[in-house]
């Protein structure tokens, strides 16, 4: 009883004062201009005023429809026992609270603000907490299964954690930022797979960025494992940069072209990698099987050069077509290779309702040439090596995406070796931190009997919301 | 060594040539959503430019980010988002690809349009995953209520008028107008459903709070058991007792969500299913946010009325 009587001398009040900020008589000096423009205000105000009044009173019954079911339910339940009743009146206590807490904002009303006005952001709805401060941290965990495969392969028929990705990323200021990715792959020791700061600062679309990062080589080689379109990454990849690809210490500088059309181009320069595939256990004194990789650690080091040149256009509303060029190469000067390159061209076409939140197409080809010169080596003086792979990739709805993909790539380890594979995916999407992937490969090598394996992937991440790559 | 000089040569060729060609006209206002854009069209007028990035019916917490985005965002004078981490998912990494430093988070010519307005259910305690997608700053779809409108378009004439002191009085003129303009349009609404005060409706994601908390409605509770979860059997039978003993009369869902739990649960309960737009230009006819609001006002008030 005690809220109802509130509201009615608020209510009074409220009309009251209404009625006092009037100004009583307008002056006789005053152009028949102004007259009007006050009225004006005084109409708005008064509408003001009695837009109050109707919502309070609003609430007003609203309160009195509680107060009647109270006494209705309490004259109902006399029977009822002592806690029950204390139960009823707490529920109704809450939900006054709550409907408390639900005031609206206040109506700003018709006249303009000043431009101090204007939110800063130390003003915004900020939480201004401490932890604020603290870096965002992100885990990945791949989990993976697979049965069959090659004859000599170590994972047959195993269940293993394919790879921990731990990423932490903060602004440093107003104009850098800083990212950092620790993984720890499988069967390895754990590297840093990136480190790096960025600099927006220079303006004009200009991007530096400078550390340990993937470099700009295809489409796919600075995606991190758990981002990729399969569970494995394609076979012109892995036989020319290695199963993870390339990540290197150096400085990139991109720019973002001003042409009607989205032109983005990087050009990186960087010290070459430093082979991590010597392993720590070796000690045993067998020659550990070396992964092939393009660009090997020398002792000259020689740096290394990378240029993309990434293009997309708008063909719909719904559709675009991304067009990739890059060219990558660096002196080697070793016994007998004095300089490798790999250059690639991809062509990704992707479409994506706007009505449907996930539905989505993607149609992605990539062919990449490595070109190696020798020295000293009496019949030949260079080699080439091609590779290629096409994928469809098609989400359904909210929890499934369908997949196939087609390869071939040359051998760099045998000689005039081919391999060929076809890959089919299911993908099952409980949300966007846990997902489960089934893949089936079909290996065809041209130097041994074709196998088949199939993977199983489980995707979970936690912490913030992680930056989507598009 | 010779290859990738040429090359560099090459690109900074092409730098220097195109940005001679930059043109300039306009205040060129790059905005997350449509409510957004009706609020800076009508206070800016042509004084602005207003470019948005949430294409029409789609989903403001899952934008698929296109690089071309990137190029407005890169001429753009300023970048108005909601806020209250609806567009988290996107938005901070699309910022910072485009590299214009001068409308990143933090920024002059940054805002939150929620500045200024009384926030509904903001979690308290710890907010994990626990609770779905809950958004940790609160509900974030504030704009389905008029008097909210009416502050975001203050807020954002306040923003215009510092980053464009020469265009005040065009933005005082442009704010008064769509105040006036919404204000007129908030009654009618609000006459319409007055009626129907205390009803309780169903929605399917907690969006509607700020529309139901204006109008006098109640949300009776929602088809997704927490933001972004999709409900158990046990779960929408619980949803159907509860809404037969509130005498529940309207099913509500934005057009991306599955149809056909809405559908069952309307013929399980005999409810009416609404597919209500929460942005302008999610259906035909409603390009304006008073447009909207009317669809939305219409439809309810003649579910409810039978």
């Amino acid at each position: 009883m005690h809220k109802f009587r509130n509201f009615v001398s608020l209510t009074s009040i409220l009309g009251v004062s209404a009625l006092l900020t009037c100004p009583t008589v307008a002056n006789d000096s005053l152009s028949q201009e102004e007259l009007e423009k006050r009225l004006e205000e005084q109409q708005l105000l008064l509408e003001r005023q009695s837009q109050l009044i109707e919502k309070q009173q609003m609430q007003l019954e609203e309160l009195q429809r509680k107060i009647d079911n109270l006494s209705t339910k309490n004259s109902a339940g006399d029977t009822v026992t002592e806690t029950t009743q204390t139960a009823d009146s707490t529920e109704v206590n809450t939900e006054t609270n709550a409907e408390i807490e639900l005031a609206e904002t206040e109506d700003p009303g018709p006249t303009p603000p000043g431009a101090e006005e204007a939110p800063t952001q130390a003003s915004a709805q900020a939480t201004g907490q401490q932890s604020d401060l603290n870096p965002n941290v992100t885990l990945v965990l791949l989990g993976g299964a697979q049965a069959g495969g090659a004859p000599d392969d170590e994972h047959k028929n195993t269940f293993f954690l394919q790879e921990a990705e731990l990423g932490i990323s903060a602004p440093v200021d107003p104009s850098t930022r800083a990212e950092a990715y620790i993984s720890f792959p499988r069967d390895e020791s754990p590297e840093v797979e990136e480190a790096y700061a960025q600099y927006s600062g220079l303006g004009n679309g200009l991007q530096l960025r400078g550390g340990i990062f993937r470099n700009e080589i295809g489409a796919l080689n600075s995606t991190h494992s758990h981002a990729l379109p399969q569970i494995d990454r394609p076979l012109n990849y892995t036989m020319f940069l290695g199963e993870e690809g390339t990540h290197t210490p150096g400085v990139e500088l991109s720019y973002l072209l001003p042409v009607s059309w989205y032109s983005k181009a990087t050009v990186s320069v960087s010290s070459r990698p430093n082979h991590h595939h010597h392993h720590e256990h070796g000690e045993e004194g067998e020659e550990e099987e070396e992964e092939f990789n393009l660009f090997p650690h020398s002792d000259h080091n020689n740096p290394l050069w990378v240029a993309r040149w990434e293009n997309m256009a708008d063909l719909n509303d719904d559709t675009t077509l991304n067009l990739g060029l890059t060219h990558a190469t660096s002196k080697i000067d070793s016994d007998t290779l004095k300089r490798s390159s790999l250059s690639g061209v991809d062509l990704t076409l992707k479409w994506h309702p706007a009505e449907d939140t996930y539905k989505e197409f993607v149609w992605r080809s990539e062919y990449l040439k490595a070109h190696q010169s020798f020295q000293n080596i009496p019949d030949t003086d260079h080699r080439d090596l091609g590779g290629w792979y096409s994928y469809i990739s098609y989400r359904m709805n909210k929890s499934f995406r369908l997949g196939l993909r087609y390869e071939e790539a040359d051998s760099p380890i045998i000689q005039d070796g081919k391999m060929k594979r076809t890959s089919a995916i299911l993908e099952f999407i409980g949300n966007e931190w846990n997902s489960l992937r089934l893949q089936y490969n079909h290996n065809n090598p041209s130097w041994q009997k074709s196998y088949d394996e199939a993977l199983l992937q489980w995707n979970v991440v936690i912490g913030p919301h992680g930056a989507h790559k598009y | 060594m010779r290859k990738s000089l040429l090359l560099s040569i090459l690109i900074l060729s092409i730098f220097c040539i195109t940005s001679l060609v930059q043109a300039k006209e306009g205040l060129n206002v790059v905005v997350t959503t449509q409510d957004l854009a009706d609020i800076v069209r009508n206070v800016g007028g042509n004084r602005v430019q207003v470019t948005t990035i949430c294409r029409d019916g789609q989903d403001p917490h899952f934008v698929e980010v296109k690089p071309s985005y990137l190029r407005s965002l890169q001429k753009a004078d300023a970048f108005i988002e909601t806020g209250l981490s609806l567009e988290i998912g996107w938005a901070p990494s699309l910022l910072r690809s485009a590299g214009n430093t001068k409308i990143m988070p933090g920024n002059s010519n940054f805002l939150e349009a929620s500045a200024g307005i009384k926030v509904l259910e903001v979690p308290t305690g710890k907010v994990d995953r626990t609770r779905g997608d809950a958004h940790p700053d609160g509900n974030p779809h504030y704009s389905l209520s008029p008097t909210n409108v009416k502050q975001m378009a203050r807020t954002i004439t306040a923003f215009l008028k510092r980053i464009d002191p020469a265009g005040a009085a065009q933005y005082d003129n442009g704010y008064t107008n769509y105040w006036k303009a919404i204000d007129a349009a908030d009654k009618r609404w609000k006459a319409a459903l007055k009626p129907y005060a205390g009803a309780s409706i169903v929605t399917y994601h907690s969006t509607w709070i700020y529309f139901t908390n204006h109008f006098g409605l109640k949300v009776c509770g929602h088809i997704e058991p927490k933001p972004g979860v999709s409900p158990s059997s046990a779960q929408l039978n619980n949803l159907v007792a509860n809404m037969q003993a509130s005498h529940v009369k309207v099913i509500v869902a934005e057009p991306w969500f599955s149809k056909s739990i809405p559908t069952s649960l309307a013929k399980r309960t005999g409810c009416k299913y609404l597919t209500l737009p929460i942005q302008p230009g999610y259906i035909p006819g409603t390009s304006t946010y008073i447009q909207m609001m009317d669809y939305n006002v219409n439809s309810l008030v003649s579910a409810l009325s039978k």
